[in-house]
């Protein structure tokens, strides 16, 4: 067996020669650390400014009146708040959620355990498709259905055609969302218990949930951030309200985004003012979810 | 013959008369007429006391037609542990995993034949494959514990199968099982902990805690020590001749020197390539260990066991 | 199919030096008996200083096959039949030694012996046993190399006239008990006699040793009842 040819060298290399190598190296080296540096900061810029500007904008119109009060009839005028569409938001959010989880996580672990059934790649299919549809689609497509009453039934402008269209537009995000972090959840586990005899429903339950469990919240919560700034399904949906609407059919509802579409629209200095205020309300909301979200994240994780 | 000895001067040899006492003193033992010490005899009643418990049957393992494990014939006694040996692809972890259906979570397996245990058909249509294993527990390569608490990990299969009744009863049951896996004294105080709070031998004594916890008879070991340090897979070999007392174990190891020392039996199972490169694997030779190792019957075993195989 | 590659490549070349290692004190030892023989035949007492010290060889290389033999045992734990050629090698390798030591006892009679009187007979006989136990050994060795469990089987056969030679010894000493100087040195020759005899002894365990290696069985060739029927113990 001859012995390993070249690399075995018994003299030390001259530093010249390494030398050279090596600074040529480095060279390399920080400049794709630059060029990387560059990307993050023209990344990060125009979100930091939108931030800024929010709230620079935002914070002169955010006062406890802002924060308590309903929306003046009319625009021009100082004053009000916005407390319709923080309802009206918190309200369809809610629905939406309770509509879209269960059946986002219900499919996706339907995918992910019961991967050799037929349906699977359909189930997956459909998914990406409905990520991609339009959110005004959906608006139009529940105002067909349910607002004008196609099928027969009919429940106008409402909370409810409005959290059912936010609904719709949750449902891909959580349910590949949860199908991802099911699939991180290590077959090791299921084998375990299924090596102990439980059946699937066990195994699913009390072994496959539990461990995703936090993913499956921040995946979730994610979702319900994103839908509490969707405009687009809301005109055709919830339409809008000046008052706190408590009722859920055949009512129309207001929600911050809304208030702010209309008041940014139009004309007058005093709404703009407010239309800021409200963003930067809606982004606080926004924020609130996505911090308790990574909290939840971060307290079960799964150490390997 | 003549036993005269004379007072011979520095000579290392002492003259001996006795063939047996010569054959002493070569194998350096005292060479006093005191009867020579043999090797420990197991009791041979214990031999015909151990029934079978699971037994196969031409059994043989298909991936869609693709035949994956020729026709095996074997039989699995009581508080025994057997090793399936053999080089990677020779079938032996589809072999075990057909021992408590667990091939029956991948798609495409088949089984033909039968395995038996205790004389019935686990594979008959009629027979539920959660009692199955319920009864012949499984232990994996990589220490699998759940992410729940210790006490938690090994009451949870008990708890499915509806063992305990009441806590108190679970109580015990949990602690018996980290007893019997020589774990109790190590996690008594911590049963509240994570189970991932363990060192990786310690998780794998949990995993065994949990498989023994709901009572089987059989404990299938899929090279449960590969994963660890060369200490923990000694205390895990250390505590598999203790389970014997109680189990009969089926172990798959890669590793001929683990068979070697724990098991009473081995397999060796060879790998055949086809000539689209899939493997097969055959059951070559089943016999006890030490005759396996010392003197193998079959030409590929001997290759196998010493080193001289392509 | 492809060719069968050692994959222990390097225990196996080391597991031959110790064999070829062995197989040297073997091959030393046949010499040894030989001039052993001659020297308390003949009377030579400088050929039994030969004697004594070729055994000190043999003696280093004792020990050093057997801490050889030790740090493979560590290093390689051996199985199969690769573990039956390592515990042969080392049951021969005392067994040889020990051959050595024989060989020594018979040198140190002739040294003990000089100047006494010889007889002629009890000469001869001695000189007959070693002519048979020589060929022994050869034909051990020869089966052990060739792998021939048949051809070892045959040793308890040539190991029957050597027995017998030895158990008549006694009678010739006896023959000569009125002569004091005859009975010392005849007394001595028994004791060679004896040497001899336990030298024919050890070429059978070799060939038993052979018969383990090849089958992995392990015969007492005298309860086989091979020694007692020539003919029946081949093939």
């Amino acid at each position: 067996m001859s012995a390993p040819a070249r690399l075995a060298s018994t003299e030390a290399p001259s530093l010249g020669v390494f030398g050279r190598l090596a600074r040529r190296r480095k060279r390399r080296d920080r400049m794709m650390t630059a060029v990387l540096l560059v990307a993050v900061i023209l990344a990060l810029v125009p979100i930091i400014l939108i931030l800024i500007e929010v709230i620079r904008r935002g914070i002169g119109a955010m006062n406890w009146e802002f924060l308590t009060s309903t929306q003046i009839f009319s625009q021009r005028r100082e004053g009000g708040g916005y407390l319709n569409g923080l309802v009206g938001t918190l309200y369809m959010v809610t629905i939406a959620t309770l509509v879209a989880v269960p059946l986002g996580v219900g499919s996706a672990t339907y995918v992910v355990e019961y991967k050799d059934a037929r349906l699977v790649p359909f189930i997956q299919f459909f998914t990406d498709v409905m990520t991609g549809v339009p959110s005004i689609f959906i608006g139009l497509y529940i105002y067909t259905l349910l607002v004008q009453g196609n099928i027969g039934l009919s429940v106008g402008f409402s909370t409810l055609a409005g959290g059912l269209a936010l609904s719709l537009l949750m449902i891909p995000i959580v349910a590949r969302s949860s199908e991802e972090v099911l699939r991180l959840v290590p077959d090791d586990l299921r084998n375990a218990a299924y090596g102990l005899g439980a059946r699937r429903w066990q195994v699913v339950t009390q072994i496959v949930l539990p461990t995703a469990r936090s993913g499956l919240i921040t995946g979730s919560m994610l979702a319900i951030g994103r839908a509490a700034g969707e405009t687009a399904p809301l005109l055709l949906t919830a339409l809008g309200a000046f008052t706190v609407v408590p009722q859920l059919v055949n009512a129309p509802q207001s929600a911050l985004p809304l208030i702010i579409y209309n008041e940014a629209r139009g004309p007058f200095e005093a709404a703009h003012a407010r239309a800021w205020a409200g963003a930067l309300e809606l982004m606080l909301l926004v924020l609130l979810v996505t911090i308790v979200a990574r909290a939840i994240g971060r307290g079960t994780e799964i150490e390997q | 013959m003549s036993d005269t000895r004379e007072t011979e001067t520095a000579s290392r040899e002492i003259d001996l008369t006795n063939e047996a006492q010569s054959e002493a003193v070569a194998a350096g033992h005292d060479p006093s007429p005191a009867p020579i010490p043999t090797e420990p005899e197991r009791p041979a009643e214990v031999e015909t006391e151990r029934p079978v418990v699971i037994s196969t049957h031409d059994m043989e393992v298909f991936y869609g037609s693709f035949r994956a494990v020729e026709p095996v014939n074997m039989d699995f006694k009581a508080r025994e542990i057997t090793a399936l040996i053999g080089p990677s692809g020779c079938g032996k972890s589809t072999v075990l995993r057909c021992f408590n259906r667990m091939n029956d979570l991948i798609a495409t397996a088949r089984v033909n034949g039968e395995v038996r245990y205790h004389g019935e058909n686990i594979y008959d249509p009629s027979v539920d494959p959660v009692e199955i294993r319920r009864r012949v527990g499984m232990v994996f390569q990589k220490p699998n514990p759940f992410p729940k608490s210790i006490y938690e990990n090994v009451a949870w299969g008990a708890k499915i199968n509806g063992a305990a009744s009441g806590k108190a009863e679970m109580d015990e049951l949990v602690q018996n099982a980290l007893e019997n896996a020589a774990l109790w004294d190590e996690v008594k105080d911590k049963l509240g902990e994570s189970g991932y709070s363990l060192s990786g031998g310690q998780q794998q004594r949990l995993c065994i805690a949990r498989a023994i916890a709901t009572s089987p008879d059989v404990v299938l070991m899929d090279e449960p020590a590969s994963a660890l340090d060369p200490i923990a897979t000694l205390r895990i070999e250390e505590l598999m001749l203790e389970l014997k007392k109680s189990y009969s174990i089926i172990i798959v190891t890669h590793n001929m020197q683990q068979a070697a020392r724990v098991s009473d039996k081995t397999a060796f199972f060879n790998v055949k390539l086809d000539e689209d490169g899939m493997r097969t694997g055959r059951l070559v030779e089943y016999t006890d260990t030490d005759q396996l190792f010392t003197s193998p019957s079959e030409e590929e075993t001997e290759d196998y066991i010493t080193g001289r195989f392509g | 199919m492809t060719r069968p590659q050692d994959i222990n490549l390097h225990f196996h070349q080391e597991l031959e030096g110790l064999e070829q290692t062995v197989l040297g004190v073997v091959d030393k030892a046949v010499g040894m008996v030989e001039m052993a023989v001659e020297s308390v035949v003949t009377g030579n007492v400088e050929l039994a200083d030969e004697v004594i010290a070729e055994d000190g060889e043999i003696d280093e290389a004792y020990f050093s096959v057997h801490t050889n033999w030790v740090h493979l045992m560590a290093r390689f734990q051996p199985l199969g039949s690769d573990l039956r050629k390592m515990s042969v090698l080392l049951h021969l390798n005392t067994t040889f030694e020990r051959m050595g030591d024989q060989c020594v006892n018979i040198a140190k009679i002739t040294r003990f012996n000089n100047g006494l009187p010889r007889v002629e007979r009890i000469c001869d006989q001695v000189q007959e046993m070693g002519d048979l136990v020589r060929p022994m050994i050869r034909t051990a060795i020869e089966a052990y190399l060739r792998k021939d469990a048949d051809e070892a089987r045959l040793l308890p056969a040539m190991d029957q006239p050597v027995d017998r030679l030895n158990a008549n010894m006694y009678k010739e000493t006896v023959a000569v008990r009125d002569n004091p100087e005859l009975l010392e040195w005849a007394t001595k020759m028994l004791m060679v006699s004896r040497a001899l005899e336990r030298i024919g002894d050890q070429a059978v365990d070799f060939a038993e040793q052979t018969v383990y290696l090849i089958t992995g069985e392990r015969a007492e060739f005298n309860e086989m009842g091979l020694d007692e029927s020539a003919d029946a113990g081949i093939g």
